[in-house]
């Protein structure tokens, strides 16, 4: 049941569409949960942080965009 | 080691020093800003996915990622304190409820601050902080719960839609300042919203009723959060 202001079919549009994948996934890199795009070449894009730490946020190696390896 | 949270004035480096740059030109900022953060800040944004995956033109914020950092909050032994920063246009009834259950029995000192908007059950997590700030261009929607799906037209139905409501309610009253009466009477309020019934609170109005604690943004949130947390140490 949602409770919201945006119209449900708004929210809900294509949700009985084939499941589209979006490419993301939540990855830990370097002790951070994070939502990342994976590259063609295996890497991954940083999307958005899920850490409640603020300190993370201003962290250079974490900012959205970067591009990082996954040992 | 409290005032660091504040003074912090490293900007955030852009993406592409990282290439250009060794790490040790970049600093130790990382590692020793996040030893001196006792506060923990978790924003709420876009809807609140519940028991559905939302489809993907959404912005989400997923109780599975929430809850177990509530959790953590609570049993870590750095963080003091947690501010909860809402912009959200509200979301999944069960998955706001439990959030803000969480959030409302936290043994650790809370403070809220709606920024934008917190709309619907978004109005439940804002008031679940021991304390609240809204600041003024800031507004929160209160209207009925809309019915999607098959729909039975019996009057268990509308029952049933009441219970629901009414949980959502109680919850609201319980952890703000706010009558029943008068949220009620907001909700069911007409000629406010175009297509709808309800009332659109903006930043003051939201206070002036009890729902809200105080007007204020970040500085005066934290503020308030520090505040707490030393009345808590002299306990």
């Amino acid at each position: 049941m949602l409770y919201t202001i945006i119209p449900l079919e708004v929210v809900l549009k294509g949700v009985d569409d084939d499941a589209e994948i979006k490419g993301r996934e939540i990855i830990t890199y370097q002790g951070v949960v994070m939502e990342a795009t994976r590259q063609n070449d295996g890497k991954y894009r940083i999307e958005r942080i899920l850490s409640i730490d603020p300190m993370i946020y201003l962290d250079a190696r974490f900012q959205p965009g970067n591009i990082i390896t996954l040992i | 080691m409290s005032d660091n949270i504040i003074k912090q004035e490293t900007p955030p480096q852009p993406p592409e020093s990282i290439n250009n740059k060794s790490v040790a030109d970049m600093g130790d900022n990382g590692l020793t800003a996040t030893r001196d953060s006792n506060i923990h800040c978790l924003t709420i944004i876009g809807q609140i996915e519940g028991h559905i995956v939302l489809p993907p033109q959404n912005k989400t914020t997923k109780y599975e990622h929430v809850i177990p950092q509530l959790v953590a909050v609570e049993e870590s032994r750095e963080v003091e304190g947690l501010l909860v920063v809402l912009n959200t246009v509200g979301g999944d009834v069960e998955a706001g409820l439990a959030l803000a259950e969480m959030i409302a029995t936290l043994s650790k000192p809370t403070v809220s601050l709606v920024l934008g908007g917190g709309h619907s059950i978004g109005v439940p997590l804002a008031v679940s902080t021991d304390y609240s700030f809204i600041v003024p261009s800031a507004t929160m929607t209160i209207h009925p719960i809309r019915m999607s799906g098959m729909i039975i037209g019996v009057p268990q139905t509308y029952e049933y839609f009441n219970k629901m409501q009414d949980r959502i309610l109680q919850f609201i009253c319980d952890h703000s300042h706010i009558t029943i009466g008068k949220l009620k009477e907001y909700m069911l309020k007409t000629g406010e919203l175009a297509n709808d019934i309800g009332t659109v609170l903006i930043g003051e109005e939201a206070t002036r009723c009890g729902l809200i604690d105080e007007i204020g943004g970040v500085s005066k949130a934290i503020a308030k959060l520090k505040q707490l947390i030393d009345e808590r140490k002299q306990v």
